[in-house]
């Protein structure tokens, strides 16, 4: 049962990773059509929020695993688990301020430059520390919990 | 070393000499008054740069399933292995999405220009490495 609900999870991220990376290189071909594309862009960021929270309890998971594991040594479980938790922590922290300045901004959609320019950076880091959560998770690698 | 590491090695090489060189030349020579089309420099360079990525992630795919295999504890070569692939894929995603925007014909906003900044920069460091690493000079052993 819990190996089922791994796999469903490891299947969301995944997706999650492959939609918001095709979306964020494709989306200058289907700029004509803003409307669509905020929308699109509207349920993405749901899905990247439960994303998030989703690979954070599986990295802390994976991070107290691998902490226990070999002393006070460094293992590359040790070194992947920690490295892949701090960068996730550090998107997840962009992206819930960005999407809360989204939401609450006005006229809708308008944004800082700055805070478009994060948008850059979550967009290229979140796919790369999703998608590695979602095949470690799928391997049942100890440290992905 | 296999030819096509070498031939591979010294077009990155190039390719990284290329885009550091029109990087900086660039602030001098875009703002001459010309007809002459100078946004063609990057256009073509742009269409290098693009093969240069996806050979770049063809090796270092190669060379990080090679650390994983080896198996083993935390080693400069495992490190490099990894670092160098995510950074790659990084700079593919932004990359290419910059570079579809400019084909598209979409107005070059402050947005891109942050992000050129940091695909620029970046594609002439990961190059640069890619190509010591297929010409030989640090050739990872398998275990390290």
């Amino acid at each position: 049962m819990m190996d089922a609900l791994k796999r469903v999870c490891a299947v969301i991220l995944g997706l999650c990773a492959v939609a918001v990376a095709g979306h964020y290189i494709l989306s200058p071909l289907y700029t004509d059509s803003a409307r669509a594309a905020l929308a699109l862009g509207y349920y993405l960021d749901i899905l990247m929020a439960v994303s998030l929270l989703i690979a954070l309890a599986f990295q802390w998971q994976g991070k107290r695993a691998a902490a226990g594991g070999d002393g006070g040594g460094l293992s590359r479980e040790k070194l992947a688990a920690n490295a892949l938790f701090y960068v996730t922590l550090l998107v997840a922290l962009w992206f819930f301020r960005n999407w809360f300045d989204l939401l609450t901004s006005n006229p809708p959609g308008s944004q800082s430059v700055a805070t478009q320019m994060v948008w850059d950076l979550i967009d290229g880091l979140l796919p790369i520390v999703l998608g590695i959560t979602a095949i470690r998770i799928w391997r049942g690698d100890n440290a992905a919990g | 070393m296999a030819p096509w590491h070498k031939a591979a090695g010294i077009a990155l090489a190039l390719l990284a000499l290329a885009a550091a060189v029109n990087m900086l030349a660039w602030e001098f020579y875009s703002d001459i008054e010309t007809t002459a089309p100078v946004h063609l420099v990057w256009d073509v360079l742009n269409g290098f740069m693009a093969g240069g990525i996806l050979i770049a992630l063809a090796y270092q795919g190669r060379e990080k399933r090679r650390q994983d295999r080896a198996g083993g504890g935390v080693t400069y070569a495992y490190l490099a292995a990894n670092l160098l692939l995510l950074a790659t894929i990084l700079l593919a995603i932004w990359f290419f999405r910059n570079w579809l925007a400019g084909l598209s014909g979409i107005e070059l906003v402050e947005r891109h220009s942050f992000v050129w900044q940091l695909v620029n920069g970046l594609f002439v460091v990961i190059m640069a490495a890619t190509a010591g690493r297929l010409l030989g000079r640090r050739q990872p052993a398998a275990a390290g």
